[in-house]
């Protein structure tokens, strides 16, 4: 007979055993493969946003719909700018390297990476002479068909080095005299803006190689009133718009570029109170739908590059201004990290009535049916996200990077490549 | 009597050019390492002065480009617009000190001599881009103001 004490200790083991036995069945975690690298779940999404870090010279790419951070790709020296290729499920980064790091041999590249796997899977050897620049566009181009990438240089002189992507090899380097950036307007046609205010098309053959290059008259006076580099595109048409706030609009789908009379984004009562546009990235356009949006602030002359307090959305057929945004604070980061404190409410009450509104430096939109306004600042890594429809903001993410300096979405989707732009009213 | 005059009037002149030069380096627009020195005021980047340089020479180990942008600034002590050379300093990385985001008279990318834009460290100075320098290289005409 057992003495209680061990009666105790018996009744105690039967119980861990019984309740043991499922975890001790179902508990061990398998044995997993060493050496597996993610891929993403999809090579390109409408919501996705890559953010340019020029600061860790890297790409940071982010869900707008969570925030998630879902990989990077690091760049060399220079704002990183990435171009998209849904047809080949490829990504074109162009980027500058020196042997020694900071100085040494200069070697420039147009790296091209798998769009899932992010991994690099060629590169095309350029002349070292890549344009460095802080601009969200211009620096580089890749033609309708996703066929040719033109690549701005600069040494001083000017030219392109134009990137066959089929035969992932140099097919030319086309003198710009004069003349710098390059927008794609087709198959085979890049532009450039001109110090004169000209605009110089240039169009290749099936080769690459300079077919025509045709230089317009100056359709805007870049001594009294220039337009900025950072222009979007609605279908065939380029909308450049200058420091004083007049959209210049380019038509370039016929064989010589079309100029529209400009029009104003600004009405006489908001010159009155000093409102401009400004911003590193201060346009952004939702094809489908022909609404702009253009970031604005009141300040003097020369602001041209200064952070903006409100969106203004405009409809592009009736060239009217249909709503206005306030621009919220992206929240701070420090070396990359979100500084977020207290439960939602409270974090989004401190951003929004504590904490000084500094303004925000880059706008982006995305082109779905559910389209996103996205909102980031060069001093933190966080972006907002507003619905862009109602001007909504929906939620606050971080990039993960120190800085964001550009922001770069799926520039169309690809049934939107080519239409034209609707008829409108004649200012 | 006339002495005297000549004496008075040749001191105010004395005292006139006195005056002229640079502002008080006590204060904001007259210390060079600050983003608000004068000279500063078309600068997109990092002064070299705020950088172990000074306004018109670079930080150690840097060198300077040759090719640059122009701008002119208001000295705030003769009240003259002054013509500065704009010239990067190359080979190390970004000072990241004293940012100076300051635009006036700056141009976009494609009317290159006046835009603070483009990065200047090409040529000879072919690296990464670390800070700018303010040279005075002239007074701008008043029939240019």
């Amino acid at each position: 007979m057992l003495r209680p004490g061990r009666r105790c200790q018996w009744g105690l083991a039967v119980i861990g055993w019984v309740l043991g036995l499922p975890a001790a069945l179902l508990a061990e975690v398998p044995v997993e493969p060493v050496g597996k690298s993610e891929v993403l779940p999809r090579a390109f999404d409408p919501h996705w946003v890559w953010a340019s870090d020029g600061l860790i010279e890297r790409l940071n790419l982010v869900d707008a719909d969570d925030g998630r951070f879902l990989g990077q790709i690091d760049s060399g020296w220079g704002m990183p700018g990435i171009l998209f290729s849904p047809a080949k499920g490829e990504l074109y980064v162009p980027e500058t390297y020196f042997s020694r790091g900071t100085r040494g041999e200069r070697s420039d590249v147009t790296t091209v990476y798998d769009a899932t796997s992010l991994a690099p899977v060629a590169e095309v050897a350029m002349p070292p002479k890549r344009a460095i620049n802080p601009l969200p566009t211009g620096n580089a181009a890749l033609s309708d068909d996703e066929r040719f990438l033109a690549v701005f240089n600069m040494d001083p002189a000017t030219s392109l080095s134009i990137v066959d992507t089929a035969t992932r090899s140099l097919a030319a380097e086309i003198p710009t005299p004069g003349c710098s950036l390059a927008y794609a307007a087709g198959p085979r046609r890049f532009a450039a803006l001109c110090a004169d205010g000209a605009l110089l098309a240039i169009d290749l053959d099936d080769a690459g190689q300079l077919a025509r290059r045709t230089r317009s008259a100056p359709f805007f006076d870049p001594e009294a009133d220039p337009v900025t580099e950072k222009a979007v595109r609605w279908g065939n048409r380029w909308l450049f718009v200058s420091f004083e706030g007049w959209v210049h609009e380019v038509d370039l789908a016929g064989d010589e570029p079309r100029f529209e009379t400009p029009w104003s984004l600004l009405d006489e009562r908001d010159r009155e109170q000093s409102w401009r546009i400004g911003g590193l990235q201060h346009l952004a356009l939702h094809q489908s739908s022909g609404r702009l949006f253009s970031l604005v602030h009141r300040g003097g002359p020369d602001t041209h590059k200064d952070a903006g307090t409100e969106i203004w959305v405009y409809d592009l057929a009736t060239r009217e201004r249909v709503q206005r945004i306030e621009a919220h604070n992206p929240g701070p980061s420090v070396m990359g990290y979100p500084l977020q404190f207290g439960p939602d409410w409270l974090y989004r009450f401190a951003l929004d009535t504590l904490m000084p509104a500094i303004g925000v430096d880059m706008i982006a939109v995305t082109q779905d049916d559910a389209p996103l306004l996205v909102t980031g600042a060069m001093y933190t890594a966080g972006l907002c996200v507003y619905d862009a429809r109602s001007g909504e903001l929906l939620r606050r993410i971080f990039t993960g990077g120190m800085t964001a300096q550009v922001l770069t979405t799926l520039p169309h989707l690809p049934a939107a490549a080519t239409h034209e732009a609707p008829n409108r009213r004649t200012p | 009597m006339i002495r005297i005059g000549c004496t008075l009037i040749a001191l105010f002149f004395t005292a006139g050019l006195a005056s002229a030069g640079e502002p008080d380096p006590a204060t904001p627009e007259g210390d060079p390492t600050r983003a608000e020195y004068w000279r500063h005021c078309s600068i997109d980047g990092f002064p070299a002065a705020a950088c172990g340089g000074t306004a018109s020479s670079c930080p150690p180990g840097t060198l300077m480009s040759p090719i640059s942008w122009i701008g002119t600034c208001r000295n705030p002590v003769d009240g003259k617009r002054y013509i500065l050379s704009y010239n990067d300093c190359c080979g190390k990385g970004p000072c990241g000190q004293a940012f100076a985001h300051r635009n006036e008279g700056d141009k976009p990318v494609y009317y290159a001599q006046k835009s603070n834009d483009v990065g200047w460290c090409m040529g000879p100075a072919d690296a990464v881009y670390n800070s700018t320098v303010s040279i005075v290289i002239g007074v701008e005409a008043e029939d240019e103001e």
